[in-house]
């Protein structure tokens, strides 16, 4: 028994020390911090759409992700340094189907269906802060 | 028992058991890692040899090829003009109507072109570390052509903001388009040389050409014989979370976690994009190839995208 015993105490240190070599840190290269947060429009989630953060003079870094079902996550390694930033976000319209692919591009923009004020002359400006990186956007 | 045993317990063989299966643990990740080695030296190779082709083109020429011909989109890109000097001189001379119209013969697509052309893959802008991809296999491509028009992966750089060169102003602050080393060619009396390069930010300090990614089926992306598809602008991060911007005339499936978000919005804005851990790689100017991390500033990214733009920045941050 005594053998088995000392096996098992082996394998868990080791097991130990294999998962702590997994853990993660939150903050990326240049104190790049991972943002999450949630997006409704008029009270229901955006099911898919995107947002960015456009970064203001002197910011250097922008990012953004696709919004599905209402979530955000942009991990830490292409995260936002701290600072303030322009919020952009787009829901498209799908294009028109007449669009022949390979061909010429359309000449006509896709519609957004989020209003002008959160995207193309958006209002929405948030500074991103350590232990500010969870961002609610309630739209309407 | 008194009975002598010469076998093993089951507590030794368990233990024996689990040491070879962490040895293969660590063992693998390795043999991938090489795998993954091997195949980014071989793309960063490709990215060379482009250097030197779109180098070859200026001395020759006395011009950097344009993105595309005066007419747009479908009658040939770059990646055709290169050919003779990637030694595909057969390919080039076949080609037909480049830089032409609709009036004047047929399209990338079409029978003669597909057949001795644009069917083919070349290796030489192959990156083995994506998944090939020919997005065109069915219906119409004016000109009478069929399927099977391959992608590629690498594309040339239209500076800081979008396919057509224009500012994006919204939402402010705006990016002003400060000009790549690359134009469209709809404006014949524009006929950039590697000289714009030296003579404004200088050739070492400027991108010619970076990876992009193949998209899967029908996303034309990586569609490198098609104009809105042959290029990459540094608006959007290496290997952005953001969408891909495709314009209309394209079609892409937004497919997040194999790193190719995309939306369907004129102007087109394509991101660098590769399968490499880390980064992307690029031809500068001066004909060398690196590794440019997803994590630079963005405005060094877009610094180094532009010819002419005069900014001061460090390609490592």
């Amino acid at each position: 028994m005594r053998r088995a015993q000392g096996a098992g105490i082996a394998l868990t240190g080791l097991a130990i020390v294999l998962v702590a070599g997994c853990g993660g840190s939150s903050t990326g290269p240049g104190g790049r911090l991972a943002i999450s947060g949630t997006v409704t429009y008029k009270g229901s989630p955006i099911q898919s759409g995107s947002i960015e953060f456009v970064p203001h003079p002197g910011v250097k870094t922008s990012g953004g992700d696709m919004i599905t079902n209402g979530r955000f996550r942009i991990p830490a390694d292409k995260g936002l340094e701290p600072g303030v930033y322009t919020v952009k976000i787009s829901a498209l319209d799908t294009p028109r189907a007449t669009d022949e692919p390979g061909g010429l591009p359309g000449k006509d923009p896709v519609k957004d269906t989020i209003p002008a004020k959160y995207n193309e002359k958006s209002i929405l400006t948030k500074e991103v802060k350590p232990g500010e990186t969870n961002f609610e956007f309630k739209l309407d | 028992m008194s009975r002598s045993r010469k076998a093993f317990t089951l507590i030794e063989l368990l233990v024996v058991i689990a040491i070879i299966a962490i040895l293969i643990g660590l063992l693998l990740p390795a043999v991938q890692k090489v795998r993954e080695a091997a195949a980014r030296s071989q793309c960063q190779n490709n990215l060379k040899q482009l250097g030197l082709a779109l180098h070859m083109h200026n001395d020759a020429q006395k011009f950097l090829p344009p993105l595309e011909g005066p007419s747009g989109c479908c009658w040939g890109t770059w990646q055709v003009l290169i050919l003779p000097y990637i030694e595909q001189d057969g390919m080039f001379k076949l080609y037909k109507n480049w830089g032409g119209n609709d009036a004047s013969g047929e399209r990338y697509g079409g029978a003669t072109n597909a057949a001795n052309v644009t069917r083919l893959r070349l290796a030489i802008l192959t990156c083995p570390s994506d998944t090939p991809n020919a997005p065109i296999t069915s219906g119409p491509i004016t000109g009478g052509g069929t399927g099977g028009v391959t992608s590629h992966n690498y594309a040339i750089n239209m500076g800081n903001t979008t396919y057509t060169q224009t500012d994006i102003t919204t939402p402010a602050p705006a990016v002003i388009n400060l000009k790549g080393p690359f134009a469209r060619g709809n404006v014949p009396t524009t006929k950039l040389r590697v000289q714009d390069m030296t003579s404004g930010d200088g050739s070492s300090n400027t991108m010619m050409a970076a990876e992009v990614l193949q998209g899967s089926r029908t996303d034309l992306r990586g569609f490198t014989w098609w104009g809105p598809a042959a290029h990459f602008t540094s608006y959007l991060p290496p290997n952005s979370t953001l969408p891909d911007q495709m314009n209309t005339g394209g079609i892409c499936f937004s497919e997040p976690q194999a790193n190719l978000p995309c939306v369907r919005q004129n102007p087109g804005v394509l991101a660098s994009r590769s399968r490499h851990s880390g980064g992307v790689q690029v031809v500068l100017g001066d004909g060398s190839a690196r590794l440019i991390s997803n994590s630079i500033a963005i405005t060094s990214w877009r610094a180094m995208s532009t010819s002419r733009g005069g900014e001061t920045f460090n390609m490592d941050q």
